[in-house]
């Protein structure tokens, strides 16, 4: 009852942004020119570049040469249309001209020189690179066919290094330019991820969902409010502008199964548009692990073995449908939804293979209404404003209540404590409810050369545990709460025809927090509740100049925080002591690049090189203190690197892209937690990458057999040099997580203008043994199949 | 020692023309040792320390330091030892038990290994024959403490044994053993009671406790309880209790919040069970709480003719600060039977630590970590007179030891 009213209160807040919404309904709507782009012969255009002259508003049409494009509020405007093979054209549009389908706009084929034309088409995810941040973004779009996790797709990104313990939606770790885990955060349309839990992660969201990612490294744009310390990723949903159905799905090796489907329709001109999306992953993940030590009764080692993970399996399953208008006159978009999310995770071992587990699992569930809203030229040409709210409901299980020893090959016996779960000191029905209030607004006026750009993200965050196996000792048992709001304010200004721009922004975190603390010590257990409080400014800038055509030159750099989460400040009530005086983690980040862009004919070069430095101090870590342990802000660190990634593409049919990061990480910690000087000062942090890269090789071929075939060959190869496991200085013999060169291809053939899809592919071709962390082997050779139907 | 190192470089050129590996294993003259000391080190700050086991022919100057030296270790470990082996214990992910020794040539090798279920928490020195007895403690619950029975010098487990050391359902309360000590066909397991929900909580803390087993079978035979001190030993201590030359046994009890009780129910101080006897003398208790003034009593090293080097709590306000940042520690020697207590004027304050204390020729060795640095020190129990010695070049240590070539 006390959750149903809850979410009744979620949905007060809704309506409340509802009327708000309505209050602030628009001025001064632009209309909405909707089309067609078609060949000679009348067979659409996909990816035709659609721009609105004059302005920077502009489009692409979709696979079905649809487009639809905001025309602003002028009485007549001028379209300018191309693409690649056809003559450019130049449409006038007067103002009664809209609707959908409202022009056809036909191109003729062109025999002059094809390239002219591909300097102006630039994708949206290279005018995203070509901001003074240092960004890069993933084009998913040719990835659609893919059977690959947005994960997948992040890890060929030049400084990121993603860190996965197994198979299909297992734990992994993701890095970007050396910093890692929580300082590093996700967003979904610019929405932070930090409390949608793990059923709706960028470990099992398909590529199907998405349109591109963006990664901030080091320095992220106001608009994505947060508290990253290392930088940010940006998950960009598709936004076809027309009705689709995508529906996909793959068969693989160790039983894994993904299936996706992902659709669009609009009722009538303008009118009621239903999205919706859903996708299932189901693996077994029974690969093979090697080297894994056998015992005797007693415990003595008599060998080793390998073995095949026999709990292992993995299901998520998500749901989400939005409903809502596009195009209106109060508004761009105006939407409420709601996303179902679950999934189940058996864990095989600890953190190492010799700790075997048979039945502990993890459950986490996530329900999140929500509701958006987006208006361009809100009361006065140039402002925008997006509005997000949404409440977030997430249950998350940890189930370890077996008394059972288990061996590899799946035989068990029963254990001395049968207090002990498997996979920790006390077994465990133990949930967390956490229910988060978030809501995001963003507004940015434009005038001339100049914007502003306003930001304001706040967390609500309550989180209650229970433990009904064991109603002693729970963390959390009462609720706890805590607020985080992060204000953003940001100016830019381009000079020079927008050769030269930057901009400015400052971020000013706010915390509080109250936990209250079950005191167990005394045998006598009583609730102690501590507070705490932060206040924290940030600021940054980012600037960038295009030198010349080809060459443009970036830096940027931010102060920024990482706010503490709860367990670290409040401990877990029982192994892991509060510290209520714990500060935030603090970086000072800066980058410089250059990016290179040529073209010759047919071909393209495309050069982009990064320097970056980062500064972090007050790195949390957990200390221990006799038979306890707690989170203290200790270790510093420098982090130096150079990210490089060259691309050459011939027309659309070959495209070659190397990728490389080398990153430096010296330990500045220069005294322990107990003030006493620290011999490892200077030296390189253990445990992390410091030398990986990508070969990304790309064919494809039109009409191989009928016309309006396709046929793609995607190969994709992944380096990561070896790396000490523990201070590289320290030890005469010492352990290393060896080097891995990992290949994956994927063979795709499309009929009918990708109307239907078939990929064969595999991954871990050559099915070597390979490990991102010590010892734990990840999956061999994986062969799958899928099939996709896009209309 | 000279020679024999001049032979080595030798053989390893001569056989380094033919074996890679040789060249490798020999390439490193700063393992081989003639004195043999063996030290399990730490270095780095937490959540990013690193254990190395390494070998140093000098701990009275000079520095100790693991910089390109020493076996690199998993995880955050404790160690025992018999005369030849060095134990590397892991801890709950690296359920596992490591044996070093030294071989012919001087060089430290990984002698074998063996797993257990979580840690062991607690274990003898030598009996006989490179035997040794360990227990292992489950953290929550009434489970029964496993008892093993190990050989050290081959690395293998000979024997486990289940069973319950002390159980107290009502109040809930379960042992945690702080010394295992050998006399004659017994071990006597001296230990603090706790609250068996895991939290480590000490609400009874009025009574001392042994609990004495047959060796080897384990078979529990009697309770040895005193009401005069309160429990026996401290959390990951092994020196709870010590024997002496004639096979007198003696407790402390520290009474310390520092090193983790939660109740202070009696003063700090010593008892003893005489030898031939089972229980402890009526006629002795050693008050050291009340001698120093406030001072408690947190661990002994046994040297010989009834003296130890202790180390006593100055400043017992902080919970678990004796394992933390405070220099809160002095070193004393202490006359067991004659009841006096000699400050070491030479040491300064200094902090707690895992590391027992290495006894050789009449004198200790120990390891004395400060805010500023650590450093070993030569301890003459007769003079009361400390040495200083090679700085340790780390975090802390958790073992000395000496062992003799295979």
């Amino acid at each position: 009852m006390k959750k149903y009213n809850e979410y009744i209160n979620s949905w007060i807040q809704v309506i409340l942004y509802l009327v708000i919404s309505y209050h602030s309904d628009a001025q001064n709507p632009g209309a909405t020119i909707n089309g067609i782009v078609t060949d000679t012969s009348g067979l659409p255009i996909s990816y035709a570049t659609v721009a609105l002259k004059g302005t920077e508003k502009g489009t692409l049409t979709n696979e079905s040469g649809l487009f639809s494009l905001n025309r602003g509020t002028e009485e007549v405007c001028i379209i300018c249309v191309q693409s690649m093979g056809f003559e450019k054209a130049t449409v006038k549009v007067t103002g009664k001209q809209t609707g959908t389908n409202g022009i056809v706009i036909v191109l003729k084929s062109s025999n002059i020189k094809l390239d002219e034309i591909i300097v102006s088409a630039k994708s949206e995810s290279f005018k995203i690179r070509e901001k003074a941040f240092n960004v890069a973004a993933m084009d998913v779009n040719k990835l659609q066919n893919s059977n690959l996790n947005v994960n997948n797709v992040l890890g060929r990104v030049p400084g990121v290094n993603i860190r996965e313990e197994g198979g299909l939606g297992s734990d992994f770790k993701f890095s970007v330019n050396g910093l890692s885990g929580k300082q590093v955060k996700f967003f979904m349309d610019g929405v932070p991820m930090d409390q949608y839990g793990s059923s709706f992660s960028i470990n099992n969201i398909p590529v199907n969902m998405i349109e591109r990612v963006e990664v901030y490294k080091g320095v992220v744009p106001v608009w994505l409010g947060s508290d990253a310390l290392g930088g940010a990723v940006n998950i960009v949903t598709r936004k076809n502008t027309d009705n689709f159905l995508d529906a996909s799905y793959s068969l693989g090796s160790f039983n894994t199964h993904k299936a996706s489907v992902n659709g669009k329709y609009t009722i009538g001109e303008r009118g009621l548009s239903v999205q919706s999306a859903a996708y299932y992953n189901y693996s077994d993940n029974n690969y093979q692990v090697d080297d894994i030590e056998t015992h005797d009764e007693l415990g003595n080692v008599i060998g080793t073995t390998s073995a095949t993970r026999f709990h292992d399996s993995y299901r998520s399953v998500m749901f989400q449908t939005k409903l809502g208008f596009e195009n209106m006159l109060f508004a761009d978009k105006f939407f409420i939804g709601l996303t179902l999310a679950g999934n189940r995770n058996n864990i095989q071992h600890g953190l190492s293979l010799e700790r075997v587990f048979g039945q502990v699992h993890t459950r986490d569930n996530l329900f999140k209404p929500m509701f958006e809203f987006r208006k361009t030229d809100l009361f006065i040409k140039g402002l925008t404003l997006n509005s997000y709210a949404s409440y977030i409901g997430g249950l998350y299980e940890v189930i370890d209540t077996s008394s059972r020893e288990y061996s590899w090959d799946g035989s068990y016996s029963i254990r001395n404590n049968q207090n002990i779960g498997e996979s920790d000191w006390h077994k465990s029905l133990f949930s967390f409810n956490d229910e988060t209030f978030l809501t995001v607004n963003n507004a940015s006026y434009k005038v001339k050369s100049h914007e502003i750009a306003l930001n304001h993200t706040h967390t609500m965050f309550i989180r209650q545990g229970d433990d009904p196996y064991d109603p002693d000792i729970v963390p959390f048992s009462d609720p706890n709460f805590l607020q985080k709001t992060v204000f953003g304010l940001s100016y830019s200004k381009s000079f020079f025809d927008e050769k030269l721009s930057a901009t400015i922004f400052s971020k000013y975190f706010v915390y509080n927090g109250k936990i209250i603390e079950e005191e167990l010590f005394s045998g006598n257990p009583s609730a102690i509740t501590h507070y705490s409080r932060f206040r924290n400014p940030g600021f940054g800038l980012a600037g960038t100049w295009k030198v010349t055509n080809g060459i443009q030159l970036k830096t940027s750099y931010e102060n920024t925080y990482r706010l503490p989460e709860g367990r670290e400040i409040f401990g877990d009530g029982l192994n892991v002591i509060s510290n209520p005086g714990l500060q935030p983690e603090h970086s000072s980040n800066y980058n410089a690049g250059v990016l290179f862009l040529n073209r010759n004919g047919k071909n393209t070069i495309v050069i982009e090189s990064n320097y970056f430095f980062r500064d972090a101090e007050n790195l949390i870590r957990l200390a221990a203190t006799g038979a306890k342990s707690e989170f203290v802000n200790l270790a510093n660190a420098n982090i130096q690197g150079i990210e490089s990634e060259i691309t050459i593409r011939r027309n659309e049919t070959l495209q070659l892209t190397v990728n490389g990061t080398f990153q430096n990480l010296i330990n500045k910690t220069k005294v322990d937690e107990n003030g006493k000087s620290n011999h490892t000062y200077l030296d390189r942090l253990p445990n992390i990458p410091y030398f990986f890269g990508n070969l990304i090789l790309g064919i494809l071929i039109h009409d191989l057999i009928n016309s309006h075939d396709k046929f793609q060959i995607n190969w994709y190869s992944r380096y990561v040099h070896e790396f000490y496991l523990q201070w590289p200085a320290h030890g005469e013999s010492k352990s290393t997580i060896p080097t891995q060169f990992i290949h994956t291809v994927e063979l795709n053939y499309s009929l009918r203008n990708e109307t239907y899809n078939f990929v064969l592919g595999a991954s871990n071709l050559l099915d070597s043994k390979a490990y991102d962390n010590f010892r734990i082997q990840k999956p061999g050779r994986a062969v799958y199949i899928k099939f996709r139907y896009f209309i | 020692m000279k020679k024999s190192r001049i032979n080595i470089v030798i053989v390893s050129i001569l056989t380094g023309l033919i074996s890679f590996a040789c060249e490798k294993e020999d390439n490193n003259p700063d393992t081989d040792s003639g004195s043999n000391y063996v030290v399990h080190l730490r270095v780095g700050s937490s959540g990013e320390t690193a254990d190395y086991i390494l070998t140093t022919d000098e701990i009275m100057s000079g520095s100790i330091s693991s910089e390109g030296k020493g076996i690199e270790q998993i995880g955050w470990r404790y160690s025992a030892s018999t005369s030849k082996t060095l134990l590397s214990i892991g801890y709950y992910d690296d359920n596992n038990a490591i044996g070093y020794g030294i071989d012919a040539n001087g060089q430290l090798y990984e002698k074998g290994k063996f797993a257990f279920e979580t840690t062991l928490d607690q274990f003898s020195h030598e009996i006989a024959n490179g035997k040794l007895v360990a227990i292992e403690v489950p953290r929550t619950g009434f489970a029964n403490r496993v008892f093993y029975s190990i050989d050290g010098d081959n690395v293998k487990v000979l024997t486990k044994k289940f069973t319950p050391i002390y159980e107290n359902m009502s109040d809930s309360l379960v042992a945690w053993p702080t010394a295992i000590i050998h006399r004659d066909d017994k071990i006597f397991v001296p230990f603090y009671t706790l609250h068996a929900n895991g939290t480590f909580a000490t609400p009874s803390t009025d009574t001392a406790f042994v609990a004495v087993y047959s060796y080897p079978e384990f078979e529990f035979d009697q309770y040895i309880k005193d009401t005069r001190m309160g429990p026996i030993g401290i959390y990951g201590n092994t020196n709870g209790m010590v024997k002496t030359e004639t096979g007198d046994l003696y407790a402390y009890s520290s009474a310390s919040l520092a090193c983790g009780f939660t109740t202070q129910q009696k003063k700090s101080g010593v008892l003893r069970v005489n030898n031939n006897e089972m229980s402890f003398d009526a006629g002795y208790f050693f008050d050291v709480e009340s001698q120093t003034g406030g001072h408690k009593l947190v661990y002994f090293e046994y040297v010989g003719n009834g003296l130890v080097v202790a180390r006593l709590i100055t400043d017992d306000s902080g919970l678990w600060s004796y394992y933390g940042s405070a220099d809160v520690c002095k070193l004393v020697v202490m006359d067991l039977v004659n009841e006096t207590i000699t400050d070491i004027d030479d040491v300064p304050l200094h902090r707690g630590q895992y590391a027992p204390m290495l006894v050789e020729n009449g004198k200790v060795y120990v390891n004395i970590t400060t805010a500023n640095d650590a450093h070993i020190y030569e301890i003459d129990p007769v003079t009361a007179k400390a040495t200083k010695g090679a700085e340790i070049k780390g975090k802390e240590i958790q073992s000395l030891v000496r062992l003799a070539n295979e």
